[in-house]
């Protein structure tokens, strides 16, 4: 055996019983926070973002209805569909003979009443051109290599790419729930910006395109469409709330992580959905919030800005992310609060659509052995070098 | 035999072949030909006798949960959950009795099994008509020897004997026979499936 478990779970008893000793410390300061968002008003809460300072380490968003707000789901109409697709990847490995990745996406179609047959199924994409690997823009001056983060931006990209395609090939024109596993907002890791011919080609060209395509679909039937995250880890609506409790007009140094005494410190350390769990009852939605964040307000434009709401989904507050054209629409996002709900209560807390996408789309262990062993197949079959690295030889044998 | 293996005739593919023994994947969930049933796969035909069915999800490791307490009947949860229709399956293992060889129908195991893949559709009544000459294939279906084989052989002989050529009675009577010799040396085997056989 390769970990000790003894000496790591005496480190692990100890951050337990830390955790213990901070517990109603913290509950004390979660329903602190949670009463000062009962009481304060939206056009506070705007007024706070309105004094922000030019950096902050943090994101705020700006709400839309007084931050407590909770509203109860309208009844699903019937017949109703739910669209969902999801995506997995093999990315490029130098392991491999061949620089390549692979963007498996799974869609599924579920209608209930109205009699349209299931559709469950997956398309796998292989990515293995130069034009493929590496983006240039169009004075050469500028080259990307599309590997990591990137293919991720690629398959997000994809997976609204095939939303679109999907809700196009619907021919009953009943109400229907697109969604997609994740953010609509596509982060750049670690706080970072897209370069320019990366946005050109995944986010304008491909991701954003699917979206419109999706708004203009939604002019043959009710189309709500929605990124959906489970366990969400964002806190836009606790830094809002931390902004507007700070006294010293954004210039205080407990903003930025540094120094206490401010009341804004009792926001410290949590998350929108510890939040949420004192303000929402199971199967309520919170109200409307807009992310502000820079590549939304640079890229997507009025109509496809991001909107959010939290939902108490019974096992946990899950985060639901809609454009503007949908979440500005009250028929819509009703629509989307029920059907989200309803299909989370159909799989225990995660909604059964996503579900099955995820699992046509999941590549396993043994499907990225397969792959492997098709590309050294299809390269050695036509006499071309096939070579793996010796540390990855190794893994494979395990020799003693 | 050509009839059959029109499409609106077949119940599913072989998925799973050996030369004693294939499995059927059905083309609808909870659609199998019943217990007992013989089935012909691919062409020139191997003959089966279904020996069990199962419904299952498709995906081994996947748990099948009760999703109904709050409806009325079974057809409303099947309508509620239009997606179990593609992840459960049905299949049905069928033990080889016969294969067609040219214009003859041979009782016994073919010299290969039939490819994966292969049609399946329920047997003619002249396929099994033909069966029926002879009761050699009664070894095949006794060989494996558990108590729910031989509820395959009891299925199969009491909806054959409304095809055999000299009636239901002295089908019986001959297939009767047959078993004795077969289940000498197993007198209560073959005493639980006589009885079983009775009208």
């Amino acid at each position: 055996m390769s970990l000790d478990i003894t000496a790591t779970l005496q480190q692990v008893e100890a951050v337990a019983d830390l955790l213990r000793g901070q517990a109603a410390e913290r509950r004390r300061r979660l329903e602190a926070l949670a009463a000062y968002a009962r009481g304060v008003s939206p056009e506070a809460l705007r007024a706070a973002l309105g004094a922000l300072p030019d950096r902050l380490p943090f994101l705020p968003a700006e709400p839309l209805e007084p931050p407590a707000s909770a509203h109860t789901p309208p009844p699903l109409p019937r017949p109703w569909r739910v669209l969902a697709v999801d995506g997995s990847h093999i990315d490029v490995s130098r392991h491999l003979p061949l620089r390549c990745y692979l963007i498996n996406i799974g869609r599924v179609r579920l209608t209930y009443g109205g009699g349209e047959p299931p559709l469950l199924d997956s398309t796998p994409r292989l990515f293995a051109t130069p034009e493929d690997l590496v983006l240039t823009d169009p004075s050469g001056r500028q080259a990307v290599s599309v590997e990591g983060a990137l293919v991720h931006l690629h398959r997000s990209a994809l997976e609204v790419d095939a939303l679109a395609g999907l809700a196009k090939g619907c021919t009953l024109p009943c109400p229907t729930v697109a969604l997609i596993d994740g953010s609509l907002v596509l982060w750049a890791p670690e706080g970072g910006q897209w370069p320019e011919v990366v946005r050109q080609r995944f986010v304008r060209s491909l991701f954003l395109r699917g979206l419109e395509e999706l708004r203009q679909l939604g002019q043959r039937f009710p189309l709500a469409v929605a990124g959906y995250i489970s366990l969400p880890n964002s806190a836009e609506v606790v830094n809002t709330l931390r902004l507007a409790l700070c006294p010293h007009q954004g210039g205080c140094p407990a903003l930025q992580g540094k120094g206490d005494g401010c009341p804004s410190t009792i926001a410290h350390g949590f998350v929108d959905r510890d939040l949420f769990t004192l303000l929402l009852r199971p199967g309520q939605r919170s109200g409307l919030f807009r992310s502000l964040a820079s590549l939304v307000r640079e890229e997507y434009g009025e109509g496809q800005g991001v909107f959010f709401f939290y939902l108490h989904v019974g096992p946990e507050i899950a985060r639901v992310e809609a454009p503007a054209w949908c979440a500005g629409d009250p028929r819509l996002l009703g629509l989307l609060h029920a059907g989200v709900l309803g299909q989370a209560e159909c799989a225990s807390g995660y909604p059964l659509a996503l579900q099955e996408a995820h699992e046509q789309a999941v590549v396993s262990p043994a499907d990225r052995e397969a792959f492997r062993l098709l590309v050294e197949e299809a390269l050695a079959r036509r006499g071309l070098p096939v070579y793996t690295s010796e540390k990855q030889r190794s893994k494979r044998l395990r020799s003693l | 035999m050509d009839a059959a293996w029109r499409k609106e005739g077949r119940v599913g593919e072989v998925v799973a072949a050996s030369t004693t023994a294939f499995t059927v994947q059905c083309y609808h969930v909870h659609r199998a030909p019943p217990l007992g049933a013989l089935v012909g796969a691919g062409t020139p035909p191997v003959y089966g006798v279904v020996a069990s069915v199962t419904t299952e999800p498709l995906e081994p490791g996947r748990v099948v949960l009760a999703r109904g307490a709050h409806l009325e009947d079974e057809e409303a949860l099947y309508q509620e959950n239009p997606h179990l229709e593609r992840l459960l399956t049905t299949r049905c293992r069928c033990l080889v009795v016969g294969y067609q060889e040219g214009e003859v129908l041979r009782q016994g195991l073919p010299p290969l099994p039939p490819r994966l893949h292969s049609f399946v559709a329920l047997a003619s009544p002249q396929a099994l008509r033909g069966l029926l000459r002879e009761t050699a294939f009664l070894r095949l279906l006794l060989a494996p020897g558990a108590p729910e084989a031989d509820e395959a052989l009891v299925a199969f002989l009491r909806e054959a004997g409304a095809h055999a050529p000299e009636g239901r009675e002295a089908f019986l009577r001959r297939v009767g026979y047959a078993l004795a010799i077969e289940l000498a040396r197993d007198v209560p085997r073959l005493y639980a499936i006589l009885q079983r056989l009775a009208p």
